[in-house]
């Protein structure tokens, strides 16, 4: 089993020590709040020779992801970070990182759009766009979640972009205790990347073209599908070769022996939740929590198994989508429950938006009101929003 | 100089046929870089008239519109990282690849000194998209966003000029060429890449007329002569700046006046004589300019 120090980092320097671990050859990297310390970090390893990669000092973002693009499609192991406004304005070439198979991963530490913290409008447009998405809920996941990033993004069967998600400032400012892997185990766990196409060779061309083809959208959607094995072997391997793994590598079951309800939570909301079940556990509620570790590709056949005896669940997600009535991840939780002969009822809650702070009785709040739709059998609101539940806690003072 | 005496004994990386118009130049802009430069090359090129026009026999990266520079940058990162220092990288982009939305990218590639030959073909307007105004159009020349009517007249500004842009931006090689001019031509594609595939000194930025027959409005066949017509009026001056060292490479016997070139193009044709003696002015003065850079 592979051992290492341990230290207490950052989620941000997790995010850097494990891009110095994984080698990635070219790093375009432009710097953006919450995310900049992963990219000083990254260049002072340049700096210090501790990391041999080409730091490419791009003028904004849409220039970082078409560098990967031109170094990812050469056959380069590439690696880049942003959040917020800067993954919006690097849309376009994001979408088409996806398009062209290039095995890119990023670290995420999602901003929302109307301020500095957290919430997941930034990954928003581009959870529409194939590429892989996975949570993390603390600084070590951060860590662990890269170097598996990796080795799931580069397999011949997957070859797509994938982000590493972690709320900005809760999770990217906050330290934490971090079990540092050491380079000789990362380079057992993780081969040198080898491109599907080879090294670009001139006597030998490949053309490239920036347009999307039935075909082309044919085999994007296949690799979609092969990654949702892909994530659960390589989580396994870690978990062989590091000793820890985070649920199946798609959902992680928490305290759920026994449970007739759930929550739902991502990335730090996880850690809240995980209180909130304890403390109703310990009062005599069947209840359970999910953490929701891969976005994309949707766990749709592991909710569903994970859900098929449970009566009521609730969502807490920091999305909401106006005008909808619910968060993204609610909407996808109920298009993957609609085929089943017996679902659960489903409550929303738009939580953290913005990143308003979500504490355990916002939680709490949640999850009563999904005990309450199981007793009944009725949700008698849809969508719980965080200032509702503010306004009734000054209520109840 | 006849083209044909050029290519002569030179392996061809382009292969026909080709999208383009007829009487496009674009072609042998394209051809003559790529050929000159061989099989050992990286393309990228952008949106444009040459992201259409025929199918090329070394590797080609795609790229977004606004993303040539930067993809370019990735590509060259990459080589150097595989230990290919041999190979070049060359961009093909029009004037709104280079002008206009590609103007962001290429800056900072420009100003990381990354080893990139980007040859601009400007034909002065959006071409490939149907003859929209670029910032490369020059003043009152008509196009389908800057037309001819009873209020306006054709664009109201003039066009700014990249190469002044580029220098300044911290490129070691700046020309200006023609098609009308090959061995000149060619004799730049080699001297950039010798500047940045071989010396690794940074941008190397050709820029190419590209008298566009479609969207200048005039005969198909004579895309050449008004190339030549474009030098030998001062227009377009064959010059080359190599890390501050000015060289006018084609000095004309006479200087022929600015009305030769507008008269045989539709989208001047409205022009007052009020019109014509302002851009004769004009050209005068920049050519004055070159012949002072150049003593």
């Amino acid at each position: 089993m592979a051992k290492g120090k341990v230290d207490f980092i950052t989620g941000n320097d997790a995010a850097a020590y494990a891009v110095k671990v994984c080698k990635p050859q070219v790093i375009p990297a432009y710097p953006i709040t919450p995310q900049s310390p992963v990219t000083e970090k990254i260049a002072e390893y340049v700096a210090d020779g501790e990391l041999d990669a080409e730091y490419v000092e791009v003028e904004g973002e849409h220039s970082c992801l078409a560098v990967a693009r031109g170094a990812g499609q050469l056959g380069a192991r590439v690696f880049t970070a942003t959040c917020g406004p800067g993954l919006m304005y690097a849309h376009e070439n994001m979408q088409q990182v996806a398009v062209d198979r290039t095995p890119l991963v990023m670290a995420v530490p999602d901003r929302s759009h109307v301020s500095l913290y957290p919430d997941l409008t930034d990954i928003t447009p581009e959870s529409q766009s194939g590429i892989i998405m996975l949570f993390c809920e603390t600084p070590q996941e951060v860590m662990d979640t890269l170097i598996q990033g990796f080795k799931v993004a580069e397999d011949h069967r997957v070859l797509l972009p994938l982000f590493v998600c972690y709320d900005g400032y809760v999770t990217s400012h906050t330290g934490s205790t971090v079990l540092m892997p050491d380079q000789e185990d990362v380079d057992a766990f993780l081969p040198e990347y080898e491109p599907y196409w080879g090294r670009v060779d001139p006597s030998n061309p490949v053309i490239s073209v920036a347009r999307s083809v039935p075909q082309m959208k044919m085999e994007h959607e296949q690799a979609m599908e092969n990654a949702k094995s892909v994530i659960k072997e390589v989580n396994e391997d870690f978990g062989k070769a590091f000793g820890r793994k985070y649920g199946n590598g798609r959902i992680e079951l928490i305290d759920f022996d026994g449970a007739e309800t759930a929550l739902i939570a991502h990335s730090s909301l996880t850690g809240t939740a995980r209180q909130v079940i304890k403390d109703l556990k310990a009062k005599g509620e069947k209840i359970g929590l999910i953490k929701l570790k891969a976005f994309r590709p949707f766990p749709a056949e592991d909710l569903r198994e994970a859900l098929k005896d449970i009566k009521a669940v609730g969502v807490c997600e920091r999305h909401e989508i106006p005008g909808h009535g619910q968060g993204m991840i609610c909407g996808d939780l109920k298009a993957a429950l609609y085929d089943m002969p017996k679902r659960p009822l489903v409550v929303d809650a738009a939580l953290g938006l913005g990143g308003t702070d979500v504490t355990v009785p916002e939680l709490t709040y949640v999850a009563n009101a999904v005990l309450e739709a199981a007793k009944t059998g009725v949700v008698k609101k849809k969508l719980i929003w965080a200032p509702e539940i503010g306004k009734s806690r000054e209520g109840d003072d | 100089m006849s083209l044909a005496t050029v290519e002569r004994g030179v392996q061809r990386v382009t292969i026909p046929p080709t999208a383009a118009c007829q009487g496009c130049p674009m072609v042998l802009i394209a051809r003559t870089a790529l050929d000159t430069l061989g099989q050992n090359t990286i393309v990228t090129i952008p949106a444009s008239c040459g992201g259409w026009s025929g199918i090329i026999g070394c590797p080609r990266t795609g790229t977004q519109f606004p993303s040539a520079a930067a993809t370019a940058s990735g590509a060259a990162r990459a080589l150097k990282k595989f230990g290919m220092n041999d190979t070049n990288v060359l961009v093909v982009a029009g004037d709104g690849g280079t002008y206009d939305i590609g103007n962001q990218s290429l800056s900072g590639a420009v100003e990381r000194l990354e080893p990139i030959i980007w040859v601009c073909q400007n034909n002065q307007a959006y071409m490939n998209t149907g003859i929209q105004r670029s910032g490369a159009t020059p003043r009152w020349a008509w196009t389908t966003t800057t037309p001819v009517g009873s209020v306006n007249k054709g664009k109201s500004v003039w066009n700014k000029d990249m190469c002044e842009i580029v220098e300044a931006t911290g490129a070691p090689y700046v020309a200006k060429a023609s098609v009308a001019y090959t061995r000149d031509f060619v004799n730049k594609i080699k001297k950039a890449q010798q500047i940045s595939t071989v010396e690794k000194k940074g941008v190397s930025f050709i820029e190419v007329l590209n008298t566009c027959p479609t969207g200048w409005r005039y005969d198909s066949g004579l895309a050449i002569r008004v190339a030549r017509l474009a030098v030998q009026t001062g227009i377009w001056p064959l010059f080359e700046v190599e890390e501050g060292d000015f060289k006018l490479n084609y000095k004309p016997k006479e200087v022929l006046p600015v009305a030769e070139y507008l008269k045989v193009q539709g989208r001047f044709r409205h022009l007052t004589p009020e019109q014509i003696e302002a851009w004769q002015s004009r050209t005068t003065k920049y050519w004055e300019g070159m012949l002072e850079r150049a003593s």
